[in-house]
Formats: structure tokens, C-alpha cells, sequence
């Protein structure tokens, strides 16, 4: 049920007439509603909504209210705390009472016909469902990384936001940063030859293993402070601790898609994209003898290789890619003032690259900027579904090649492993009721 | 993915990654699945292996577990993916006897795997009380979408309760899109009109709109026609970009006459999807829209030119680009320019430039860049021998990006010819630039050698040899060489010049040679810069590297030349690097570079650079952008007795995980001589603090007391030892063994007195076998001493603490380390350190051990002694031997 507070009717809502679910505007209508020199008025605000807001949630909900036409209205989370901190936040910022909380997002989303759209920042495991949830409930769809834990919820994402024909972004920045943008562009454009290798950073910690113990059971709280079951949602059931709901969820095969999804959520759509591979997956996966897949070459149809790395070797910051071709290359990764290129005088384009790009695909340099836009363009953002469930196809296929501990060919087309049933068996994972794909 | 082991054994299974063989025991997991003792884990884990396995045997014990309310879902998880038809009739079978959440699970797992045969038990669930099952089962019925499936979804859609609207809507969507992919487009054109109705939801509705775009192609042209004249802002929106993939004949033409009637933003939408089908029909509509009153709809349309524009429509950019009303309009054009693909473009934008003025003869110099106009090679001769020194610059870069090696005679006479310092400088670039274009490397230099033979003037040929000096092959260092034995100065110092900007290492002997012999000044400072820099190559051995900069160190006596030594140093990433440095941390003038080459290389050598000094540690920050945490207090608690602060281990263990994996960095701001200073540290570098006394901070490891010689250089004065094998010669102890006398045991020099405390020097030379430095040792018979010994080897043990005659190893350092930083025959430093219960040691600067003694027999005085071993003959030698004695 509904957190109390937001069942009090206000005397704005009071005012507006219906109390809940009525009309395309903003929830509350103040001289707000008018807009000014930093916002829209409200009729062109884009309504969103937030699902399991928190660390990394709370960064992009800030980068989101930075939009000078966007009005967040609502938080759903399971856990008390998050819904008053979140909601707290919001009404601070608007200086209003207006932003509602919910714990369950089945009544949250029918709920507000008014929300335009929601922010999704559960945990890895909840990124696919929710966002399917929301996409059928007719809500545009934000979500943090890695966007799905298997092919198959790749696949479903697809399917479901081509069904509704809704706007879908996954929340890998970097492939609207300038420096990464550059180095991609710098692939895609010949620049640097005949492209050969990409290089695809994966986190320094965690490993390709994963964890299949169980914490220590520990009493389950109430529903209203965690609601326990909807924490684990589609996932298989197991004893609450309190660890995993502060975020000791990494690591666990259930929740998690281990060092290599922690990056590879980034890394492999910069790579992908930059070898103009985005819109396919790769042929083979060749097994490597340690604990997290680094120097794991993948091979694409059109012979170019991607190989996984970790550390230092060709980044001096995190989730780097690099791309060599036969004419130079060009790598970034954070924390660079400008990207790496084997020839410095590939600088004196960075202005012109990045200014052809926008030029020829309309996108902003900023990814909240750019599924703003595309909202109301109803334009595909640039990490649409597609290139999320491709890119993540990348990942699983690596984890699962290293929990066989063999290498893997893989038809892009069929989406299916070649003459190996227990990795095909490993792109799904059944469902827990009640929840479907 | 599981350890195989214990599982009889009932205990819960941990982690392991699935081992491809040995293959998994399936009659161990249905065992451990029918016990009724065996954990819920226990059982849920053997359902996580038997779905990657996949063995039908399984299936019977599955199926039982299907009605188990705890264990229904892994009985799923393990059945959902097996190909074997059991398997479905095992969910068959359950959904026919289940009721609840457990049924609409199974309803799910058989709608996952889209089982045909389920389709009538399905339908029986439709009209059943429980709306949940109803509701999955309508879900399965869509997603299986048989015929009769799909009548029944149609009988659905008739009058669905409230709470089954969605699953309703979402299952007939998804039996839609598979009759589409069957082809039967007749079928779901009938569906998604159905759910076109405003008796749906929105987003329903949106979907369904959608999809018959998708099904009725025939209808298609009008739909979108009728949803871009409507009120709804989306609907326009998708049915826009829909008209960009839509097949078929006459669509872009109805679209395109449709454009001018449209409000602006829309006809933004349709220009653009105009652009992607690439159809030139639409073009005169695009041009016209190109002067439309609305700027964006002016800039679309400018946009859209450079995809199906023709030779005419790049006529319109060119005036686009300088008359446009709005910026981004003259972008788009530029922008379009580049991309357009359309014949004479190039010729046209080459002539454009004879009217233009020099900003217009810049934009269309980098356009022409861009296009790779191979014709432009011409103009941009021309225009880079022009009066104009911007557009020559551009001509320059162009013909630096695009010019070919036939271009090369001509960039080179130009070259010769020209005045102005930018522009010659600018010709080199370019001539450098054209020669990497030849193939064959040893040819690259040809065309500038002929052109310095027959060159007249000295600015010509000093020109050059900037460009030999550029492309840096063999012949080019052979003119230049000779080139500085000119009598011409001015040609001298271009010829030194060229040496400085050698692409490779070629050079470098050469300008240290330069560096330490000429008196010219100019080339002194010219073969110091050059040498600095082509020193920090990656490809220059190491060694070679600190030799040189060695040199260059010996000379160098401004701040601003050490400095620039530093800056190289500390890109060598080699342990012998930092003595070289440590000396320049108490300059002040230099004492930031030396800090950070200190740091730069410590880091790169992966070792803990526990020789950086900071007076005093203010705070300490840690975290990721917005989340961090004040770690003031704990990195100040890690102070030790003596004195300094060591970080090491894993971050997020020391302080706690503040920003929930992000990459995160520590920010350290201490004091250094008066002045805060901050550092940052990547997540896990360990590194050390040492905190100044209340003295003003002298050189690390500086202990209370004074070094006295153990050896007066001249004779064996306080050692004891056999005459035959030890000696003193040239100021050094000899220990020398031979094949006619051999060793029966280990031999030893050792001190007459004995030593509890201290920190000893000295510098060894171990010509061949093994030697070692006795220290805290007893004496036997014989000259045989037993004790600690920092060992002295040829091939492996250098470094280590050994303790001879008594227990062996007892610290070890691996030997690929310690090779790093030793000189194989040649004289290294030892320093021993022994205090308490403390052993450490140092070769060269760099640690190799450091151990505390546990037994509490074994003694901490005695005598210091050196080593001859047994075996073949050997020689070693020992000097400049010191000890200070600690309290």
C-alpha cells in the first residue's frame, strides 16, 4: 500500500479537483507551472517518476532535475528509508510537499497516468523487469546499468519497447561524453584505417566467478520498512540480511553480472558502437585460464576482435575502450583531459569530430539531454534497447564462457549458441512468480 | 559451477565455477532432491546445475518438487530451459493440478517456452476464478499464439475485466507481431485495429497504431497522413518516423508534398525522415523547405542536402554556409558540404575559392580536407604559396592530411622559396607529413636529399634539415651529420636542431656527445633539450636511458635543466632510477619535480615509494565525485613507532565503501616546507607518510649516531680470517678461492668484535658462485660462522636472509624483483639494518627483505663476517664497508 503521506490530500490537489491520475500536467500547479528563465513552462515539462533511487540513483536524479524541462513527482522504492530520503530530496529542491511515495510499482505506475516517464536505479536485477513494467504501463524508460541479467531479458526489452513504441535509454553516459565520442567517431570514420582490434576495459574488482552462498539468515523486516519479496522480485527466493539491501549484492550470481558486466555494461556499447557493432553480437568467445576474463578475445563477423582487459595496461583511468586500426588508434577512459591517440596532431579534429556528430545525428553530448529530446522527438536515443541488449549479449556470452570454462560460438542472427546446449540453456533464467517477461 | 564435493554429505554447497569435467552426477543431485534431510539450499542448488545440464532423468523429481511452495520456482528454473518433451509435460501436468502462485508460476515457465500442446489447458484457465492465473495464462496464450490461441485472446478482448486489460492488450500485441513475422499481415492488421480503439488505454493504443503501420503497408501511407494532420502530438511524432523505414512506391513523393502544410515542428520530423529513406523525389520539396520562414525547419532542411542533395543542391550550401540566416544553418551547410555525394562538388567548392575572401577560403580548404578531395592538391599548392599567412596555414595542414607523395617536389621548392618563419615551419609539417606516405622508409628522405644537394641558399637548406630531421631515416642522419660539419653556423645549428627532433633513438648518442664536447652554447642547450627527450623514448633500453641522463645530470646545474632531466627520469620506469633522483627532494628549487618523477616512477615500478617526505599530514579525503567520506582521523591512527604512516590494502577495507563501487580516489592535502600540498591516489595504491620530527626533515632513515669504517681501506685491522684467501687490494676486501686449494666447508673474515644493534654499509662485487654478509653471528671452529646471512648469489639469492648453519630460508625476496635493481659483477650497495628484533635489508636503495625475529633463543650479537663458499673457485670483494651502532 501507499507510504500515509501520500494518501493526505493537499489542498493543491484539492484545488486541481481529481486527486490522483486526471491530467497530462504536473502533479502540482503553482506560478511554477508559468516556467521561467530556468525552466519550461509546465506543459512542456516531461513528468518522470523514480524506481529504487540510491547512490548512483541519486547522482542521476540530480543530473535529471538539472533539465530545465523535467518535474519529478514520485518515488517507488521498497525500502522506507529510500522513500522518505528520496522524496525529502525532491520537495527540498521544488520547496513543495508534492513529490508521492509508493513500495509496489504495479500500483505506482497505473496509478499516475500524469508521469511521462520513470528513472529507474534498483539493483542490476530489477533493471530488466522494471523497465518492461514501466514500457507497459506507457511510461518512457531511463535505467541504470548493466540493463539485464540474461539474453533473454535483453531480448524482452527489445521486444516490449518496439511493442509500445516507447523512448528507452540505458544509463551507459559515456557513449554521449565528448572524449569517448570522439574515439568511436574516430573508429567510425575511417580515421584510423581499417579498424582490427578494440580494447574493452572490465572493472578491477570482483571476479568473472561468482557467488552462490547465502548470507546468514536474519529476521525479515516489515514490509512497509524492506519489503524483502519485491527486493528479490523475479529472482530466485533466499533469506533476508540486511547487506543486501545496502548494496552487498555484488558479486552474488543472482543479482550481479560480475567484473565483467560491471564495465562491460559500459565499455562493450563504446566498443561495439565505435566498430560499428552495435546492432549485432560476436561469433566466438575464446576461454581464458583465470578468475576474470582478462585478455579474453571476442571475435566479430566482419573479423574484427574485441579483447577484454583489466588494469592499467592501455588506460590510465576506468572504463576505458581503445580502438586500433591500420592507419592509428585512439582510446578513452575517465578522468582524461582530452582522448589518447597515437598521433597528437588527431587533436586539432577534436572540435570539428565532435561537431560533425552532433551535427549529423542530432544528439546532445549530454545521455539525460538526449533521452529528453528523444522523448519528445519520440527519435531513437543512443543507447536505445538495441544497442543495450547487444552490447550486454556481449557480456553474458563472456560470463557464461568463463563458468563453462570453454570457448563459445555464437550465431548473432538466431541468437544462439553453436553446438553447445548448456550455454544456450544459460542465456534465460526462470522467472519467480508472479513476475513474467 | 558448484564443488561436487559434499553433497552426499548434505552440507550447503559454496562457491566454485562449473567445472566442464568432471561431468555433474545427476543421480547425486536427484538423490539430494528426494532427501528429506538435505537443506532448502542444498536442493535449490542442485536445481541451478540441472538447469545447465539439462538431463532428463531429472525430470521426474522435478516435477514432483513443482507443488513444494518453497521450492516450486528452482523446480522451474531447472525444467524451463530443458529441450525434453517430459519437461513440458511435467509443467503440463502441474498447471492442470496447482492453484495459486505456484500454478501461475508453472503457466509462466510454459508460456516461456511457448508449449503448443498447453494451448486448451490455457484456455480452460481463462474464464476460472482466479484472475492471476487467468491473467498469466492469457500472457502464455500470446506468446504460443497457435490459431486457436489466437482466438481466444480475440474472445478476450471482447469484455476484459479491468485487471486483466493489460495482459490482455500486451498477450494479442504479441500474437500480432508473430503473425506478422508468419506473413499473415491480413490477421494482425484485423488485432491491432481492434486495440486501435479509444476503448484502450494510450499506450495501447499507441502500440497497436504502430504495429499496423507495420502489418497493413497498403494502408500505411494513409494512417500516417491522417495521425500527422491529428491533434495527438506522439502519434504524429511515430507515425513520422515511421515514413523513414516504410516500404513501398510513391511514399516519399506523397510525404514530401504533404511537408509545406505542416506546422514547423513537424515538418522538421518529416524532413529529417525524408532524408533516411534517400529518395532524391523528395529533394525539390527539401530545397523549397530550405527557405522556409521557421529557422529550424531552414536547418533541417540544410541537413537533409547533405544526404540527397545533387550538384545543384551543393550550390545552395556553398551560399548557405556564408549567407545563412542563423548559425546553425551556416553549420548544417558546412556540415553537408562534407557529407554530400554528388559529382562536381569538389570541382565546384575548388573554384568557389577564387572569389572568397580568406575566411571563406579557410572554411573551404578543411571542407575539401574532409572530403579527401585528391583534386584539391593543386589549389592548395597554390593557395599555400599565397600572401594570406592564415590560408596558407590551412593549405599547409591540408596538404599535411591529404597530400600525396607526388606532391613532395613541389612542397619542397615551395619550401625553399619561403620567407616567413610560420609558413616555413608549416611547409616542414607538411613535407614531413607527405614523406610518411612513401611506402618504402628508406626512400622517404630521397626527394629532400636531392633538394639539399641543389639547394643555393642557407635558409633553403636549413629548412631542409628540418624536415630531414622529421622523418629521421638512416640517409637523413648521414646528411645531417655532415651537414654539422658546415662552416656555415647557421647551418651547424639547424642540423643540431634536426638531431633534437629525431623520431627515434637514433639520434641520441649523438647529442650527448654534442652535450659534453662543444663549446657552443646554442648547441649545448639545443643537444641538452634533444637529449632529454629522446632519452624517455619507450623503445631506449633502460639502462642506456639512466647512462644518458646520468651524463646530462652531471652537467646540469640550472634548476630549470634539472628540471627537465627530472621530467624524463621519471618516465623510466626502473628501480635505479630513484637514487638518481633522491638527491634533488632537499633542493628546494627542484623539489616538486623530484617529488612527482619520485612518485611517477615508484608507481610505475609497482613498488611503495616510502621515501616521499611530507612535514605533516592535514586530512585525508576518500570517494567518488559527490560521494566521500572523511578518513582524517583513521589514516592518522596508521602512524607507527616510527614515525610514519603506511597505507596499504584495499581502500574500501581501511575506510568503508562510500560511494558503492564507483572508481574512487584518495585525496590527501598535506604541508611540505610551509606550503599545503594535495596528492591523489588511485583506490589501493599503498604508499607511506613520513611525519617530520620536531626537527626540520632530514633524508629518510636517518638514525641517532655517527658511521665509523669497519675497514680501513689498506689492511685486515679487526678482522679475523684465513691469510691464504682474504687480502686487501686497491682498497678492497678479496676473498678469493681456487680450484687447487678447495674449500672443504663454507669459509668466513669475520670481526673481532661483536655487534647487538646498528645500521651497516658497504658495497659488494661478487665476480662468480656465492657469497654473503654474515651479521649477528656466532664463530665455530675453523672459521666457520653460523648465523644470519644477507645472502650474496650469481643466480638466485641475492637479497634474501638466510641463516647459515641454523634453520635456512628464513626471508625470502623472488629473484625476478631483485634483478631489477642489482649490477651482475659489478659493485652494488648493501644496507643492513638489524634493531631489536628487526632484519632488514636494502641493495641499491631498493628493499629486498624485512623480518622480526620469533624464536626468542636465537641471539641478536654477534659478529659480522663475510662468506666464501664451497665449490668451484670464486672471487668476491667488499669496500667502503661502514656501521653505525643503535641504541
Amino acid at each position: 500500500m501507499n507510504d500515509s503521506s501520500s494518501n493526505k490530500v493537499t489542498r493543491r490537489s484539492f484545488l486541481k479537483g481529481a486527486a490522483v491520475g486526471a491530467v497530462a500536467l504536473p502533479y502540482a500547479i503553482t506560478s511554477d507551472a508559468l516556467g521561467g528563465p530556468n525552466k519550461a513552462p509546465a506543459s512542456e515539462r516531461i513528468v518522470f517518476g523514480g524506481i529504487g533511487i540510491r547512490n548512483r540513483g541519486m547522482h542521476d536524479l540530480r543530473w535529471l532535475m538539472r533539465q530545465k524541462d523535467v518535474q519529478f513527482v514520485a518515488i517507488c522504492d521498497i525500502q522506507q528509508a529510500q522513500r522518505k530520503r528520496i522524496s525529502s530530496h525532491v520537495n527540498s529542491q521544488y520547496r513543495n510537499r508534492d513529490c508521492k511515495t509508493y513500495r509496489d510499482m504495479r500500483e505506482f505506475l497505473p496509478a499516475r497516468p500524469d508521469i511521462d516517464a520513470v528513472l529507474i536505479a534498483t539493483g542490476d536485477r530489477w533493471h530488466a523487469m522494471a523497465s518492461i513494467t514501466a514500457m507497459r504501463a506507457g511510461k518512457d524508460v531511463y535505467t541504470e546499468k548493466p540493463s539485464c541479467m540474461t539474453i533473454a531479458e535483453g531480448q524482452a526489452v527489445v521486444e516490449t519497447a518496439e511493442r509500445y513504441g516507447r523512448i528507452y535509454q540505458t544509463g551507459v553516459q559515456r557513449v554521449s561524453e565528448p572524449n569517448h565520442v570522439f574515439a568511436m567517431e574516430m573508429a567510425r570514420t575511417g580515421r584510423l584505417g581499417k579498424i582490427h582490434t578494440a580494447y574493452a576495459q572490465i572493472a578491477p574488482w570482483n571476479a568473472a566467478k561468482m557467488r552462490h552462498d547465502w548470507l546468514p539468515e536474519e529476521p525479515e523486516p516489515a514490509k512497509e520498512i524492506v519489503d524483502w519479496d519485491m527486493w528479490l522480485g523475479p529472482c530466485p527466493w533466499r533469506p533476508y540480511n540486511k547487506s543486501y539491501v545496502r548494496g552487498g549484492w555484488r558479486g552474488h550470481y543472482d543479482f550481479h553480472t560480475s567484473c565483467i558486466g560491471e564495465w562491460g555494461a559500459h565499455t562493450f556499447a563504446q566498443a561495439q558502437i565505435g566498430l560499428s557493432c552495435e546492432n549485432t553480437s560476436p561469433v566466438e568467445y575464446n576461454y581464458v585460464d583465470n578468475d576474470s576474463g582478462d585478455g579474453m578475445t571476442v571475435r566479430f563477423a566482419n573479423g574484427v576482435k574485441m579483447i577484454l582487459s583489466r588494469g592499467n595496461k592501455w588506460w590510465r583511468g576506468p572504463c576505458g575502450e581503445r580502438f586500433d586500426g591500420t592507419e592509428g588508434w585512439a582510446a578513452a577512459a575517465d578522468g582524461y583531459s582530452r582522448p589518447a591517440v597515437s598521433d597528437p596532431s588527431m587533436l586539432g579534429e577534436f572540435k570539428k569530430v565532435l561537431s560533425d556528430y552532433v551535427a549529423r545525428t542530432g544528439r546532445a553530448l549530454d545521455h539525460m539531454r538526449n533521452l529528453v529530446d528523444c522523448i519528445k522527438s519520440r527519435r531513437q536515443t543512443v543507447a536505445n534497447p538495441t544497442v543495450m541488449h547487444r552490447s550486454m549479449s556481449t557480456v553474458h556470452g563472456a560470463n557464461i564462457c568463463m563458468w563453462l570454462k570453454r570457448t563459445l560460438r555464437y550465431d548473432p542472427v538466431k541468437e544462439e549458441f553453436i553446438n553447445d546446449q548448456e550455454a544456450n540453456r544459460l542465456r534465460s533464467r526462470a522467472i519467480r512468480q508472479p513476475w513474467r517477461l | 559451477m558448484f564443488k561436487r564435493t559434499l553433497i552426499i554429505t548434505l552440507l550447503a554447497i559454496s562457491t566454485a565455477a562449473l567445472a566442464a569435467e568432471p561431468k555433474v552426477d545427476t543421480a547425486k543431485l536427484i538423490g539430494v532432491l528426494k532427501s528429506p534431510e538435505a537443506p532448502l539450499k542444498a536442493k535449490s542448488d542442485a536445481c541451478r546445475e540441472l538447469a545447465i545440464t539439462g538431463d532428463p532423468k531429472a525430470i521426474p523429481v522435478l516435477a514432483d518438487l513443482l507443488s513444494d511452495a518453497k521450492l516450486s520456482h528452482m523446480a522451474r528454473y531447472a525444467l524451463e530451459p530443458m529441450e525434453d518433451e517430459s519437461a513440458g509435460a511435467a509443467l503440463r501436468d502441474a498447471m492442470g493440478n496447482l492453484k495459486g502462485q505456484l500454478q501461475v508460476g508453472v503457466i509462466n515457465s510454459i508460456g516461456a517456452r511457448r508449449d503448443k500442446k498447453a494451448v486448451d489447458a490455457l484456455i480452460k484457465l481463462l474464464k476460472g476464478a482466479d484472475q492471476d492465473a487467468a491473467s498469466a495464462a492469457i500472457g502464455a496464450l500470446g506468446k504460443i499464439a497457435t490459431p486457436k490461441a489466437i482466438d481466444a485472446l480475440a474472445g478476450c478482448r471482447k469484455a476484459p475485466p479491468a485487471k486483466l486489460q493489460w495482459a490482455v492488450a500486451d498477450a494479442s500485441l504479441t500474437a500480432a507481431e508473430q503473425l506478422v513475422a508468419q506473413g499473415k499481415t491480413t490477421e494482425a492488421t484485423a488485432i491491432y485495429a481492434e486495440l486501435n480503439a479509444p476503448a484502450w488505454p494510450r499506450q495501447v493504443r499507441l502500440g497497436a497504431f504502430s504495429g499496423l503501420l507495420n502489418a497493413d503497408s497498403a494502408k500505411a501511407p494513409d494512417r500516417i497522413a491522417e495521425a500527422i494532420n491529428g491533434k495527438d502530438a506522439i502519434l504524429r511524432a511515430v507515425a513520422i518516423a515511421k515514413i523513414a523505414t516504410l516500404k513501398g512506391d510513391g511514399i516519399s513523393s506523397q510525404f514530401a508534398s504533404a511537408l509545406p502544410k505542416l506546422p514547423a515542428v513537424a515538418q522538421v520530423m518529416l524532413i529529417d525522415a525524408l532524408a533516411e529513406r534517400n529518395d532524391p523525389v523528395a529533394r525539390p520539396a527539401i530545397v523549397k523547405a530550405a527557405d522556409h520562414s521557421a529557422a529550424a525547419v531552414r536547418t533541417a532542411a540544410i541537413k537533409a542536402l547533405g544526404r540527397l542533395g545533387d550538384e545543384a543542391c551543393a550550390k545552395l550550401l556553398c551560399k548557405r554556409m556564408v549567407d545563412g540566416k542563423t548559425d546553425p544553418e551556416k553549420q548544417a551547410a558546412k556540415s553537408s558540404l562534407r557529407a554530400i555525394n554528388a559529382k562536381g562538388v569538389n570541382a565546384m567548392l575548388i573554384k568557389r575559392m577564387d572569389a572568397a575572401d580568406s575566411g571563406l577560403k579557410i572554411e573551404l580548404i578543411n571542407i575539401l580536407i574532409d572530403r579527401k578531395a585528391a583534386l584539391a592538391t593543386e589549389t592548395l599548392l597554390a593557395q599555400a604559396s599565397g600572401k594570406d599567412p592564415k590560408v596558407a596555414a590551412a593549405a599547409f595542414k591540408g596538404l599535411m592530411r591529404i597530400g600525396s607523395p607526388k606532391e613532395m617536389p613541389a612542397i619542397l621548392t615551395l619550401l625553399t622559396k619561403l620567407q616567413d618563419d610560420t609558413a616555413k615551419r608549416n611547409a616542414q609539417l607538411a613535407a614531413i607529413a607527405v614523406s610518411r606516405k612513401i611506402t618504402e622508409p628508406t626512400k622517404r628522405a630521397d626527394s629532400v636529399l636531392d633538394a639539399l644537394k641543389n639547394a643555393e641558399s642557407t635558409p633553403a637548406k636549413c629548412s631542409l634539415l628540418a624536415v630531414l630531421g622529421g622523418i629521421g631515416n638512416a640517409k637523413a642522419f648521414d646528411a645531417v651529420n655532415a651537414a654539422r660539419k658546415s662552416n656555415d653556423p647557421d647551418i651547424c645549428n639547424a642540423a643540431v636542431r634536426a638531431l633534437t627532433v629525431w623520431p627515434d633513438a637514433t639520434a641520441v648518442d649523438t647529442l650527448l656527445d654534442i652535450f659534453a664536447s662543444t663549446k657552443n652554447p646554442t648547441h649545448k642547450a639545443l643537444a641538452f633539450r634533444g637529449a632529454v627527450r629522446l632519452l624517455s623514448i619507450p623503445e631506449l633500453d633502460k639502462g642506456k636511458a639512466l647512462d644518458g641522463y646520468k651524463k646530462l645530470l652531471a652537467k646540469a646545474k640550472q634548476p630549470g635543466e634539472i628540471k627537465l632531466v627530472l621530467s624524463g627520469l621519471s618516465t623510466i620506469a626502473d628501480p635505479a632510477a630513484l637514487p638518481m633522483i633522491r638527491p634533488y627532494l632537499s633542493q628546494k628549487p627542484v623539489q616538486k619535480e623530484a617529488t612527482a618523477a619520485l612518485r611517477k616512477v615508484s608507481k610505475a615500478l609497482t613498488v611503495r615509494p616510502d621515501d616521499i617526505i611530507y612535514t605533516k599530514f592535514i586530512k585525508g579525503v576518500y570517494g567518488f565525485e559527490d560521494q566521500v567520506v572523511d578518513v582524517t582521523s583513521k589514516i592518522a591512527a596508521r602512524k607507527n613507532s616510527a614515525g610514519t604512516i603506511d597505507v596499504t590494502g584495499k581502500y574500501n577495507g581501511l575506510f568503508g565503501d562510500p560511494a558503492d563501487r564507483e572508481f574512487k580516489v584518495l585525496l590527501i592535502t598535506y604541508e611540505l616546507n610551509g606550503k599545503q600540498q594535495t596528492v591523489k591516489f588511485i583506490e589501493n595504491t599503498p604508499f607511506t607518510m613520513k611525519l617530520a620530527g620536531p626537527k626540520k626533515a632530514d633524508p629518510p632513515k636517518k638514525l641517532s649516531g655517527e658511521f665509523k669504517p669497519l675497514f680501513d681501506g689498506k689492511t685486515l685491522t679487526g678482522w679475523k680470517g684465513r691469510k691464504s684467501l682474504w687480502s686487501v687490494q686497491d682498497g678492497a676486501i678479496v676473498g678469493q678461492t681456487s680450484a687447487a686449494a678447495a674449500l672443504k666447508h663454507n669459509d668466513f673474515l669475520y670481526t673481532e668484535k661483536e655487534y647487538e644493534n646498528f645500521e651497516l654499509t658497504l658495497s659488494y662485487k661478487l665476480v662468480n658462485h656465492n657469497s654473503g654478509v654474515q651479521i649477528r653471528s656466532q664463530v665455530r671452529d675453523d672459521f666457520i660462522i653460523t648465523g644470519y646471512q644477507a645472502d650474496i648469489a650469481e643466480k638466485r639469492y641475492t637479497g634474501i636472509l638466510y641463516d647459515e648453519g641454523r634453520r635456512g630460508i628464513i626471508a625470502k625476496v623472488k629473484p625476478e624483483v631483485v634483478s631489477k635493481f642489482i649490477k651482475p659483477k659489478e659493485w652494488n650497495d648493501y644496507r643492513i639494518v638489524c634493531q631489536g628484533k628487526e632484519i632488514k635489508f636494502w641493495i641499491n636503495g631498493q628493499p629486498t627483505i624485512s623480518y622480526t625475529e620469533k624464536k626468542a633463543s636465537i641471539p641478536s650479537k654477534g659478529v659480522i663476517a663475510f662468506q666464501l663458499h664451497k665449490g668451484p673457485p670464486m672471487k668476491v670483494l667488499f669496500k667502503n664497508i661502514q656501521i653505525k651502532e643503535l641504541p
